[in-house]
């Protein structure tokens, strides 16, 4: 089960792999999500399903290889299968025919707006993308965006590819340019924020795709708690698409933050188990006689 | 603790077999319980074993983690003393030994799906299975046993315990699919469409109810369940080296709530070295566990508190600091004793983990998948009370999802009482 079929690498550290998974490739819709384990000794991280394939009973995931879970999903080979996976989850994306609608991602987030972007225009909505990146090397997914873009624009923040700058500001100047009936928005929290502003002054809808920290995806734990319209809500059962103007994202950039890897290298202080109970005293006292 | 045969015998025979047992309504179940302990008295685990398993096809769980309300209910209660009645069914269950369980002879050729692992579809799944039917659980996680497999941590229900209740599961014919979550990898109509008669939702109350007190999304605050799942799904063996690659540390933990996941996940906090604070508002007898536990989390090193959580302190990164509470006072008033806010300054609890156990609810995932179905005020789902179908035909409901939380023993009545209304239904029809 859930056989590894491809695997390609596509920027910087980033891994797409297709799986065998008749049940999930037959019911996935964009916007959904799935919850891995790798191999036995993982815990289970979120993918989004970026691509599913009834007939060839597949789908595809993204692995940005930033964590232990991921970075072993990422080491996994051709022909090697998951041990577990599960899905599709959450909610699909809200998708009709709205006319212009944009689309914009910044970093990892464009894995997942490629599947929006792709039910949008089989829609029939006139889709405008925008990809923002941090350089050309971890731009990802150019060539799928274009095919399924009517338009598409990007950005990379030290310039070395197309335009630099922000993907906000190109939204801006695109919000001035043309009537958007919609925008569809996943990256940053900080620029999801200020798209959220943006649009809110030309009162256009905005759907927001949030990341927060998973852990059981079935909406069991809690972890993935975000503040919507006043409101815990679960982005794994009730998201992870929301409207855009009523997330709290101070509280949202509060809880990423809480699982930031870096901010945890100071802080954290690690239980000694040399340091409990009698047996822990005894040798901690034998060890300092020795020094 | 489990009882040596000594202490198990000395214990039955401490049972005065009341001509008017006391115990027996405190049992969820209705276990003959003087039966079965005049049984252990005799020295006959084997019988006594089977007279409990003729009312309760768990009780190595229930030995283990029921809440005991019988024992509440015991004569002896009030002395301090009351008969181990959990105790004494943990030892007649892991001493006893039955015959092997067979499944009526005649197969009824109906199919019964199941949602959901946890106590009450176990329980359900046995009654069902037992009559013969079909039975197969559909469950979202990987591994089966819902809560008692995510959410009980290893010291109070060893995860082989309840791995052996799913071969007797597994023995009596019931098929496990696990990694199937309704409404999203399999829908309604397609259970029906594989020609299955009735449908048990034994979903269980697993979200939990978010806490409202300032400073909850601040780094190193979780919920009951997050922390015990985090725990258990990173590193069964080594629970320190699972504390550390799921970040949680820190020497200093404060629990806030009540009820069995708080003393669990406090007890557990315990075990990873942490110095842990337990804080409720309200006297130890409303603590939501039994004696028992309090005893032995008090033994552990658990200090518990009484006082009113107003917030949680963080520091300038976002990590918590501590909780800011204010102390109680008792007061006289009309109905007794009353607990009321002190007007003394706040005091700040250090920690560098606080963990929140708010109750728990049903999971909204239901309401998605099956729009139709009616809920009460509470968040529990309605059903019928002499049928026990819910609003819609052929669904049924059992455990927790219908009464919006409760212990093990009750989800396991629920099943049980579940599988006789799918049974009378499908014997009209």
């Amino acid at each position: 089960m859930h056989k590894i079929i491809h695997k390609q690498v596509i920027a910087q550290d980033i891994k797409k792999i297709d799986i065998i998974a008749p049940a999930i490739a037959s019911k996935a819709l964009p916007g959904q999500f799935v919850m891995v384990t790798p191999t036995k000794e993982d815990h289970n991280i979120p993918m989004t399903i970026v691509d599913s394939d009834e007939r060839r009973s597949m789908i595809s995931l993204i692995v940005h290889e930033i964590g232990p879970a991921s970075r072993k999903l990422g080491e996994l080979s051709i022909g090697e299968s998951l041990y577990q996976m599960v899905g599709p989850l959450g909610k699909p994306a809200q998708m009709d025919k709205y006319g212009v609608v944009i689309c914009v991602a910044t970093g990892i987030g464009a894995a997942q707006i490629l599947p929006i972007c792709r039910g949008l225009k089989k829609k029939g909505n006139k889709v405008i993308g925008i990809i923002g990146a941090k350089s050309k090397k971890v731009l990802m997914l150019e060539s799928q965006m274009r095919v399924v873009c009517d338009e598409i624009f990007i950005t990379t923040n030290d310039g070395s590819y197309e335009r630099r700058g922000l993907a906000t500001g190109i939204l801006r100047e695109l919000l001035d340019k043309y009537t958007v009936q919609r925008v569809y928005a996943i990256g940053s929290v900080e620029m999801m924020q200020a798209a959220s502003q943006m649009t809110k002054e030309k009162n256009i809808p905005l759907r927001v795709t949030l990341n927060p920290h998973m852990v059981n995806g079935l909406g069991m734990c809690g972890s993935c708690r975000v503040r919507i319209n006043g409101q815990a809500q679960l982005a794994c059962v009730d998201g992870p698409e929301f409207d855009g103007h009523m997330v709290d994202y101070q509280d949202l950039s509060q809880r990423m933050n809480a699982m930031e890897s870096e901010q945890w290298e100071n802080q954290i202080l690690p239980i000694d188990p040399k340091r409990t109970g009698f047996a822990g005293l005894v040798k901690s006292l034998w060890g300092s006689a020795k020094k | 603790m489990g009882f040596s045969k000594k202490i198990a015998q000395d214990e039955a025979r401490r049972c005065p077999q009341c001509a008017v047992a006391t115990c027996l309504p405190g049992c969820p179940l209705g276990i003959d319980i003087p039966g079965f302990i005049r049984l252990l008295r005799e020295g006959d685990n084997n019988l006594a074993l089977e007279r409990i398993k003729k009312e309760n096809p768990f009780p190595s769980i229930c030995g283990r983690i029921c809440p005991a309300p019988c024992e509440e209910a015991c004569v002896f209660y009030s002395d301090g003393h009351p008969i181990a009645i959990r105790s004494l069914e943990r030892f007649a269950a892991d001493f006893g030994a039955v015959k092997s369980e067979k499944a009526a002879a005649t197969p009824r050729g109906k199919k019964v799906a199941i949602i959901g692992s946890g106590p009450s579809g176990m329980s359900a799944a046995y009654y069902l299975a037992k009559m013969n039917f079909s039975v197969t659980i559909f469950e979202a996680a990987h591994e089966p046993g819902g809560l008692l497999r995510y959410a009980i941590p290893e010291f109070r229900l060893p995860q082989k315990v309840l791995d052996e209740q799913f071969s007797l599961l597994r023995s009596l014919g019931v098929e496990i699919q696990t990694d199937v979550v309704l409404g999203r990898t399999m829908m309604i109509d397609e259970i029906f469409m594989r020609g299955y008669s009735a449908l048990l939702l034994a979903i269980g109350a697993s979200l939990p109810v978010f806490s409202d007190l300032p400073g909850s999304s601040l780094a190193g605050v979780y919920y009951d369940k997050e922390f015990l799942y985090r725990l258990h799904a990173f590193n069964k063996e080594d629970a320190q080296q699972a504390a550390r690659q799921q970040r949680i540390g820190g020497t200093k933990t404060v629990v806030l709530g009540r009820g069995e996941a708080a003393f669990d996940a406090a007890r557990l906090s315990l075990r990873l070295g942490s110095e842990v604070h337990l804080v409720f508002e309200g006297f130890e007898e409303q603590s939501g566990v039994s004696d028992d536990v309090l005893k032995e989390s008090r033994e552990e090193g658990l200090e518990i508190h009484s006082m009113r959580p107003l917030e949680m302190v963080g520091d300038e990164r976002g990590f918590v600091e501590g909780v800011k509470c204010r102390k109680l006072d008792i007061v006289d008033s009309k109905g007794g004793l009353a607990l009321e806010a002190s007007n003394e300054e706040p005091i700040i609890l250090e920690a560098q983990t606080v963990i929140i156990a708010n109750g728990q609810r049903p999971n909204n995932f239901l309401k998605q998948a099956l729009p139709q179905l009616k809920w009460d005020e509470d968040g529990s789902l309605w059903a019928n009370e002499q049928t026990g179908m819910t609003s819609m035909e052929k669904v049924f409901g059992a455990g927790s999802v219908m009464t919006a939380g409760g212990s093990v023993v009750e989800a396991i009545a629920g099943g049980k009482a579940a599988a006789q209304k799918i049974i009378q239904y499908l014997g009209q029809s």
